[in-house]
């Protein structure tokens, strides 16, 4: 391992994807503030292999960002604390029909299991292939597409029940 | 995607519905767009510099405690697991030299319940077997000790016997004895029969003879459909074992009603152990078991004094007129075919004589005693009291001069431990001054000490994970 001297790809690296790290991070916790921690603590999970990962560091970091996301779910289950946070509504929203919408979408996603949620976001808003998703997530292609339609289902369900339209 | 059929898929489609039956309410063709405004609620900033560097350090940090934790814990634990090992290993004990000569201990001293046992290893002719608290298995580790049988052997060394596996144990009526010159211990031994066992668990199939000096197991096992009941297993002398049992007629169903539908009795049976013989002496079950000779039941108080050796048989008045009947260790056969018993019943009580012309004698000046051991025309030995009678802690072996009934005390057990076995060739020697026992650290001591390295393992490893967060959030992480 070399020393403590950020190294160039790393760098490279965090300008180049963060923001998308920050958007699947968004989506897998449902709250901003969250998604950012959760990215830093990936990046960090993930800077004692750099050495190891660095010519192609993307699956490796969202494999730890996903299951980092599910392990830190089970924790705060496990403490009891709860996830109103997740279904909060933005204090400042651009508008009303957006606010109904993506508030909609955000509580509905938090009403389902992480992994569950995994698989939708990377499934449908990364359009990742069902054997990345499975390879990510450490699980086999076809628990991918059954947690992907079950997921979907399940969504459905919770947009019925809000109430809340989701319009073009 | 099977039933989502109606759901499909917002990347390739851009259009989702709810099932048919809902369609026309629910239908919900903005998920994809919802979903990318969701996304793009992503918070926006410029990354940390700093990070790379604070998680090497945190990764460094924690690496440094974890390995220390785990030295803690493989150092710790090997210790405190070789430092048990040791102090429990046998040879911790002081062998006995070449030149102490064989004896009785005057006293069999109270030991530690973790004392090494034999574990079937060649060790030394016993002298005595008490019963003594013992700590074994896992309820060893935190001080649960069981009834173990305690051995001195006859050049005074202390150690717990570890009998066959196959011992049918002390409550399942598995009598033992010990052999007159101490060196072989006969016993009941469970194993399979040919029909449904009596005891699924626990049938007995024969008797067993386990060498003390060599720790060699010899088995003579019987045909039994549903198992034995157990008779007699006595040693006759230092090589043959008369032995009798009864054929259990029926399976668990009769577990309650043995008596009434016991099966075929094996008579009296000689196991001469050196040859491998086994000779049925008679069809009646023993009452007596002597040195070369045993009585076997007759008709009413009368019986068959037997020499095992020439075969000569005599008609003897039996002590006890059949109460004894299955119960020859409460009768001592001595020479002429003398019996003694304890007349009174099973609690100490007097000592009396029945000779084989039918004369009877009784010592009411000597020590009560509870079990007669040997039996000469001037001196008898017995054990008594123990547990059982209130006023006594101690038990005594006692030696009797059978002219005035005055008593010597050959050895004594403090703590009102029963006897289980002594080897009667050594009561006539003098005693020796048996061992030190030693001390061996209880087991629990080491089960806390390993608890406390566990802990203190665990301890550094949050503490590595503390210092691991404080070096990641920007402290040193020292």
């Amino acid at each position: 391992m070399r020393g403590s001297e950020t190294p160039d790809s790393f760098t490279e690296f965090v300008v180049a994807r963060r923001e998308a790290l920050l958007r699947t991070a968004t989506m897998l916790t449902g709250d901003p503030h969250d998604a950012e921690d959760l990215v830093q603590v990936a990046l960090a999970r993930c800077v004692p292999r750099w050495s190891r990962i660095e010519d192609d560091p993307e699956p490796y970091v969202r494999t730890v960002l996903v299951r980092e996301n599910v392990t830190r779910w089970r924790r705060r289950r496990w403490r009891e604390t709860t996830v109103t946070t997740l279904l909060e509504p933005d204090a400042a929203p651009d508008h009303a029909g957006a606010l109904g919408e993506v508030d909609a979408l955000r509580r509905a996603l938090a009403g389902l299991a992480p992994k569950q949620r995994a698989v939708v976001v990377l499934r449908y808003v990364e359009d990742l292939p069902e054997d990345e998703v499975a390879h990510l997530l450490g699980v086999r292609r076809g628990t991918v597409k059954s947690q992907a339609h079950d997921g979907l289902k399940r969504l459905r369900a919770l947009l019925d029940q809000t109430g809340e339209k989701v319009s073009v | 995607m099977g039933e989502s059929d109606s759901l499909s898929d917002p990347r390739t489609d851009r259009t989702m519905t709810t099932p048919t039956e809902h369609s026309a309410q629910h239908t919900l063709p903005g998920l994809d767009r919802a979903l990318d405004d969701l996304a793009h609620k992503a918070p926006v900033g410029a990354h940390d510099p700093t990070l790379f560097s604070r998680s090497m350090r945190a990764h460094r940090t924690r690496r440094a405690w974890t390995s220390a934790a785990l030295a803690v814990l493989v150092i710790g634990l090997a210790s405190v697991t070789g430092l048990a090992a040791l102090t429990r290993a046998p040879s911790s004990i002081q062998p006995a030299g070449s030149s102490t000569p064989a004896g009785l201990p005057s006293v069999v001293q109270r030991v530690s319940p973790y004392l090494a046992g034999t574990n079937g290893e060649p060790w030394e002719a016993a002298a005595v077997l008490v019963e003594a608290p013992r700590a074994t298995g896992a309820g060893a580790l935190i001080g649960r000790t069981g009834t173990g049988i305690l051995a001195v052997s006859t050049a005074g060394e202390y150690r717990f016997l570890d009998l066959p596996d196959d011992w049918t144990g002390a409550d399942s009526g598995g009598l033992l004895d010990l052999s007159p010159d101490g060196r072989r211990v006969a016993l009941w031994v469970t194993g399979e029969t040919s029909g449904a066992p009596y005891d699924a668990d626990q049938s007995t199939v024969g008797v067993a003879v386990l060498d003390l000096t060599t720790g060699a197991v010899t088995r003579q096992a019987v045909d039994t459909e549903h198992g034995l009941d157990p008779g007699e297993v006595r040693w006759a002398d230092d090589d043959r074992v008369v032995w009798s049992y009864t054929q259990i007629a029926g399976g668990p169903e009769i577990a309650d009603d043995l008596v009434q539908v016991s099966g075929d009795s094996s008579g009296t049976l000689v196991w001469d152990v050196d040859a491998g013989t086994v000779d049925r002496i008679s069809d009646q079950v023993p009452v007596a078991v002597g040195t070369e000779r045993v009585v076997v039941q007759g008709r009413g108080r009368w019986g068959t004094c037997i020499d095992l050796t020439s075969g000569s048989q005599q008609r003897v008045r039996t002590a006890d007129g059949g109460f004894w009947l299955g119960n020859s260790e409460a009768v001592v056969l001595g020479e002429d075919c003398a019996q003694g018993w304890n007349y009174t019943s099973m609690l100490p009580g007097r000592f009396q004589v029945t000779r084989a012309d039918g004369s009877v004698t009784t010592h009411p000046g000597a020590p009560r005693l509870v079990w007669p051991l040997t039996l000469t025309a001037s001196t008898a030995t017995w054990w008594g009291p123990r547990r059982g009678d209130q006023a006594a802690t101690i038990g005594r072996l006692w030696s009797v001069d059978l002219a005035t009934d005055e008593a010597t005390e050959i050895l004594r057990v403090p703590g009102g431990r029963g006897l289980v076995g002594v080897a009667t060739d050594l009561v006539d020697l003098p005693t020796i001054e048996a061992q030190d026992p030693g001390s061996p650290v209880p087991l629990p001591w080491f089960t806390a000490a390993g608890a406390g390295v566990l802990l203190l393992g665990l301890g550094l490893l949050l503490r590595g994970r503390a210092r691991a967060r404080a070096a990641a959030a920007g402290g040193t992480g020292a």
